[in-house]
């Protein structure tokens, strides 16, 4: 019995070093990375499906469970992913607080595009006010998440999982410079093709891949397509050929063929996200998809 | 108590400058994450300031329907908001309402709706809220007007405690159990400030303190809420009123909401007993629209009992504009009524909610 005893304290002391790190994701898309970077180390949970508007997510009690016992929190950032702040606050765990070891912000280091100048209103749309936050969508920026993740790992985990770590994301960001190269060539014929979106989503994509983002049904961000703005966005997709549309799952599909039927131009359903289809199930394979979607659509 | 509301408001208000004078050397890295929404470390060193305007005309059958056939505004809120140190956050909610006396004068007062500071975390799973606020009893009792689906309150809530709900000023401890499943337990005291004297459940002007225990679990695609709310008054006839709370909420498809509520009530004073219940259910049509039916079900005070269906239209322009219409027949002891809102919810500025 001495000896029993004596075992527990040991695996009481030792357990640490064998418990997973938790790591709350907020979207899919950053816990592909995650998983990527933190390998059998870490416990990835995700808060919100990648089916679902990442703008919107209605909190929900259960949720603040896996938070409270997170040594991780992983977000997006800026104001797509603020319905995590009052879960935060509910979870009491000060872990993941703003400013402490285990609070991820991804947006560090990101170059923003669209960040409003002088002053706010809702007259630039009810989102997107610190800038554009779907910074995920050039592949480039996958490298700058990932070294927020890894430094938020460093932060958290014994320094005998320091190497792990840093191998694991070494090895995520080499590969990623490979298929970068692959994605840049698929699309590589289709360079300055204007096109159109339902919500401002790919701004970043277009940055990477020379497209030419010619507008959004979406008069401003969060704000619903309106008569007038798709009135004066078909005469304008008229007049300058614009023969792309390409649509976030998660928005209603009306509009999009309200517009193609008037302008000839070809609705393309893409996942903007990972998880968004089944496809897209994780970081690479949503470009794979994205970039299959596209050429294959301008392919005519 | 109204002077502690105003005390915590003041604090609230020179709490960003006290901070922003100790914050002026700290040099922001670009390695720093931006802090959220809410702290007074942001470049203005303000809290967040949001106004949310409550537009409402309503056509009514009853002439004793107070701002009848008429553009009211309701009210407008404005809030103040701002985490005053990494783990403490201050809210204050100031509203200013317009009420039609029978002979036709307006009143319009401002009142501290709420006023509070929440200590997020006190160690061990627990944390306090200490101030005015809506009272944490039942489930739409603490959910601010214009972030609940239909334009009147439930008649129960009207009956038992006022058209604002239940508000006091108090304090309310918290305790999250260490579970798998979301227990959340609330213990509280208060000072009632709405119902006023004459208004509501009889017994309920003074003291009364609260306890409200809250479970929460995923269930298929969607989350499974119940909770409990026990409540008791002071003195030697102390009113006694607890609650009961059921909703099922699941989010198909890329934007759906479906959502099923009821909610029952029952108090006892002096031999008086008033209870009362309503059926809340919600469907997300399209991104924008929204439908919900209300069915409520409440004794008076007065005797008599008053019934209710409700019909609910909503479109979101965005998620805090809102315009909604809601066509409501209701039986009371006083007869038969039609009415008809069509109300205009209109918001400004970052405005937070905390988990409800
Ligand atoms: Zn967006």
């Amino acid at each position: 019995m001495k000896n029993l005893g004596k075992i527990l304290v040991l695996l009481l002391i030792l357990s640490p070093l064998w418990a997973k790190i938790k790591v709350v994701c907020t979207i899919p898309t950053l816990s592909s990375i995650a998983s990527e970077i933190g390998g059998d180390k870490v416990e990835v949970i995700t808060l919100a499906s990648g089916e679902k508007d990442p703008h919107y997510v209605e909190p929900r009690p259960s949720l603040v469970v896996h938070l409270r016992d997170a040594d991780l929190l992983v977000k997006v950032g800026m104001d797509l992913d603020m319905w995590v702040d009052a879960l935060v606050d509910a979870s009491r765990n000060t872990k993941i607080f703003w400013g402490s070891p285990g609070y991820v912000d991804c947006s560090v280091g990101i170059k923003k595009l669209e960040v409003p100048k002088g002053r706010v209103s809702m007259k630039e749309g009810e989102i997107h006010v610190y800038g554009n936050p779907h910074y995920w969508l050039n592949p480039q920026n996958g490298e700058i998440i990932a070294k927020n993740i890894l430094a938020g790992l460093l932060r958290v985990s014994p320094a005998s999982d320091h190497a792990y770590f840093q191998a694991r994301a070494d090895r995520f960001i080499s590969r990623l410079r490979d298929k970068m190269k692959q994605w840049r060539a698929k699309l590589s014929p289709y360079k300055g093709t204007k096109f159109v979106s339902y919500h401002r989503s790919f701004s970043y994509f277009a940055q990477f891949f020379d497209l030419d983002y010619f507008g959004t049904l979406e008069p401003k961000p969060g704000i619903p397509p309106s008569t007038a703005h798709i009135a004066e966005l078909i005469r304008d997709m008229k007049r300058e050929g614009v023969r792309l549309i390409l649509l976030e799952t998660y928005y209603p599909r009306k509009f999009a063929d309200m517009v193609a039927k008037e302008t000839d131009a070809k609705v393309v359903v893409v996942p903007t996200a990972v998880g968004a289809t089944k496809e897209a199930h994780d970081y690479f394979s949503l470009f794979d998809t994205l970039t299959s979607l596209i050429s294959n659509a301008l392919k005519g | 108590m109204r002077s502690l509301a105003l005390f915590l408001i003041s604090l609230l208000l020179a709490l960003p400058l006290i901070l922003a004078q100790q914050d002026e050397s700290a040099v922001e890295e670009e390695t720093t994450p931006p802090p959220p929404r809410g702290s007074v470390m942001r470049a203005l060193q303000l809290p967040e300031i949001s106004i949310v305007g409550n537009l409402q005309t309503l056509f009514s059958s009853n002439k004793e329907d107070e701002g009848r056939n008429m553009v009211k505004l309701e009210e407008i809120e404005l809030a103040l908001q701002s985490y005053i140190y990494p783990t403490i956050r201050g809210d204050v909610i100031l509203a200013f309402h317009e009420h039609t006396e029978p002979t036709g004068e307006k009143h319009t007062h401002a009142e501290v709706e709420e006023g509070y500071v929440s200590f997020l975390n006190l160690g061990k799973g627990f944390s306090l809220k200490a101030g005015r606020m809506r009272v944490g009893f039942g489930k739409e009792n603490p959910i601010h007007p214009h972030h609940r689906l239909y334009v009147d309150n439930p008649s129960v809530l009207t009956t038992l405690f006022s058209e604002h709900g239940l508000i006091g000023d108090g304090a309310t401890l918290s305790y999250l159990f260490p579970t798998k499943l979301y227990t959340h337990l609330d213990l509280a005291t208060w000072q009632v400030v709405t119902p006023e004297e004459g208004e509501g459940m009889p017994g309920l002007e003074k003291t009364f303190n609260t306890a409200r225990l809250w479970v929460s679990s995923p269930l298929r695609d969607g989350e499974l809420e119940m909770g409990i709310s026990v409540g008791r008054g002071a003195g030697d006839e102390p009113v006694k009123i607890w609650a009961l709370d059921g909703t099922f909420k699941r989010w198909p498809g890329a934007f759906g909401r479906d959502l099923l509520r009821m909610e029952i009530f029952s108090a006892n004073h002096s031999g008086l007993k008033v209870s009362g219940w309503y059926l809340l259910g919600a469907h997300k049509f399209t991104k924008y629209w929204e439908g919900a039916l209300r069915i409520d079900d409440s004794e008076l005070i007065s005797g008599g009992r008053e019934r209710a269906i409700s019909l609910v239209a909503s479109n979101y322009l965005t998620e805090t504009s809102i315009l909604r219409f809601q066509y409501q027949y209701s039986d009371s002891p006083n007869g038969a009524d039609n009415r008809l809102w069509v109300q205009v919810i209109f918001g400004m500025g970052p405005h937070a909610h905390p988990l409800e």
